[in-house]
């Protein structure tokens, strides 16, 4: 009897064990992020935040000491002055020493998860959140304004020195005081956005899920042009030289006037594919000296020349969805392998091997 | 594979329905009617055979094989076949519908966390899975994911004001609602019955409804709404059929029995 009785508990739990694992529960949904400073590099690469040496990757100190499975870092840490600032999937937004990761304060007014990383102004922290809102929070971590959007909030918003921009996942481009979060204006995009808009010369520049990219005068809000790209646009543009470059998801690197929005060029990296599959661009790339670099899905790097030929590609581990950083002569590329382990490769911009990381290698 | 049969038609099934009325939470409820609109003849099958099964428990020839056969499994198992064949019952056949419900859950399940879109991975995924001649991404992007008090990607809590904690109302309605399908589907235990086959009953209907109420609390709640909904119309279809024990609800009759 006492058998059975085990038996049957050890089908149930099998049962909810199953139920777990095919559902997917506790895999992450995000990819890495990771910010390159003169020095250091800091990693928000899951469950912790690592710091490691520039130079050779090696870590540092990580953050926090105790993990825990729902307290997840992705978004890019960023500096706000000798702050180093990290949002995480638990609703937290923590200041840091930059030096020993020893925590200075953190802003618990959130409702719901961090998806991108606040921007930093002079005087200001202004941090997205997934419960709709926008909050500004002083260098104390004290709380000065919030604006609620009507739809969750994934994009680290843009400024001019006296209007805030963001999108929104409720179709919006909004416009608020910096001073006052008081909405200015908003516009509608079509599609819920979540690609970081680019502000230059008085216009911002933004592409949405559907692929359809908007200039847009930042005064007023009104529209300038929009362009319907092949494939839907993940992250902010380029600009250099009068022209936009930016990745979509069919792995098209679209080179648009930004005078009119026509499309001048376009290099498909799917084209260097293994098979038809489109190999989407979900990251920004970078400007270089002789070039921009982007990375796709299928784990190809590739440099183009400012008119749209392919210089130099690099094939690495797995796919790259994050935002290519870049710093004198370093590049920083997040590789995610699974859901689960994401290292992170240090190039020299001609692509030469520097030094990687990941959680079972410590940096080499 | 799994993705494509699947996954695939039950998230734009999900996004259509969802368009359509304009709230996560109501598409949920009317997908499940749907789904069990659409196994009614594997539910009705199931019905017909623990009817029979139930028939059986009654039948003098089971209860003298029963008793005949106690010390001898193996003799018992043959015996009880040559019955089964004879009065063509298949006992397995009650666990079909059982088995694929548990895939409609899965995939139910996956279909809703990538519609819901949580995460940044979740929503390339989505973007994918959407038949672009069905469904525009513009149209179905946001979802309106609240559905009373609850969103519907998030386990559900009632927070009360002046209570710091909140209450898990609708993983308490699971408990009960399963509760109330697994004992009023299962037949009171007959004189003679084996004690194995009652006690299987008994652990069933204990955990069963612990297994889905734990599975609510720590899921998100457009699951938790799936189950209560699925246990409703499953009390229904078999109080429609007539083949419902409410008696087995009344346990302080039990109880007075007992102490006799």
């Amino acid at each position: 009897m006492k058998k059975q009785r085990i038996g049957i508990l050890l089908i149930f739990g099998i049962l909810a064990l199953s139920l777990a694992a095919c559902t997917g529960a506790g895999t992450s949904n995000s990819f890495s992020g990771v910010l390159l400073t003169e020095q250091n590099v800091y990693y928000a690469g899951g469950a912790k935040l690592t710091a490691l040496d520039g130079l050779n990757g090696n870590p540092l100190w990580s953050y926090p000491e105790k993990t825990t499975p729902t307290r997840l870092f992705y978004a890019e840490p960023v500096m706000a002055g000798e702050q180093l600032i990290v949002v995480d999937y638990d609703k937290k937004l923590t200041s840091l020493n930059p030096k020993t990761g020893s925590e200075l304060w953190q802003f618990t007014g959130a409702k719901s998860k961090y998806i991108d990383s606040p921007l930093v102004t002079e005087n200001l922290i202004i941090a997205p959140n997934s419960d709709y809102s926008l909050y500004a929070l002083d260098y104390d971590g004290k709380l000065v304004w919030t604006y609620e959007a009507e739809q969750a909030l994934w994009t680290r918003p843009v400024t001019d020195g006296t209007t805030v921009f963001f999108p929104s996942m409720d179709r919006n481009l909004y416009a608020l005081d910096l001073a006052t979060g008081n909405l200015k204006w908003k516009i509608d995009l079509g599609t819920s956005t979540v690609a970081r808009p680019l502000l230059d010369m008085g216009v911002i520049y933004i592409g949405n899920l559907s692929g359809t990219v908007f200039a847009i005068n930042a005064q007023d809000g009104s529209e300038v042009w929009k362009e319907n790209m092949e494939g839907g646009i993940w992250a902010a543009p380029l600009a250099h030289d009068g022209k936009l470059y930016l990745g979509d998801l069919t792995g098209r690197i679209n080179i648009i006037n930004m005078a009119d929005g026509n499309l001048v060029d376009y290099y498909d990296t799917s084209d260097d594919a293994a098979d038809a599959k489109k190999a989407a661009i979900l990251g920004a790339g970078v400007l270089i000296e002789n070039g921009i670099v982007f990375g796709n899905e299928d784990g190809m790097l590739f440099l183009i020349d400012f008119e749209g030929k392919k210089i130099d590609d690099e094939s690495l581990d797995g796919p790259i969805y994050s935002n290519i950083q870049f710093l004198g002569d370093q590049l920083l590329v997040c590789v995610t392998q699974s859901e689960s382990k994401t290292p992170l490769v240090s190039l020299k911009t001609d692509f030469r091997d520097n030094w990687d990381f990941s959680e079972s290698n410590k940096g080499k | 594979m799994w993705d494509t049969i699947i996954i695939q038609p039950f998230i734009n099934l999900l996004l259509w329905i969802s368009n359509f009325v304009g709230n996560f939470g109501v598409a949920i409820i009317l997908f499940t009617i749907l789904t069990r609109i659409i196994l009614y003849p594997l539910t009705a099958s199931q019905i017909k055979s623990s009817t029979a099964m139930q028939a059986l428990q009654k039948d003098k020839r089971y209860i003298e094989i029963q008793t005949k056969y106690k010390n001898d499994k193996e003799k018992l198992a043959q015996e009880q076949m040559k019955l089964y064949q004879e009065l063509k019952i298949n006992p397995l056949s009650s666990c079909l519908p059982t088995l694929i419900q548990f895939q409609i859950i899965i995939g139910l399940y996956q279909a809703m966390i990538q519609t819901m879109a949580a995460g940044p991975i979740d929503l390339l995924k989505l973007t994918r899975h959407i038949y672009p001649n069905f469904l525009k991404l513009s149209e179905v992007l946001p979802l309106n994911s609240q559905f009373l008090w609850m969103d519907m990607g998030l386990p559900e809590r009632l927070n009360i004001p002046g209570l710091n904690f909140g209450i898990p109302v609708l993983a308490i309605v699971v408990v009960i609602t399963t509760y109330i399908s697994t004992k009023i589907m299962t037949p009171p235990a007959q004189p003679g019955a084996n004690d194995q086959g009652a006690m299987m009953s008994k652990m069933m209907n204990l955990y069963m409804p612990v297994l889905m109420g734990w599975l609510a609390w720590t899921l998100q709640s457009g699951l938790a709404l799936y189950f209560v909904v699925t246990n409703l119309i499953q009390i229904a279809q078999y109080a429609i059929s007539g083949n419902v024990h409410w008696g087995n609800l009344a346990f302080w009759k039990k109880k007075a029995v007992v102490k006799k």
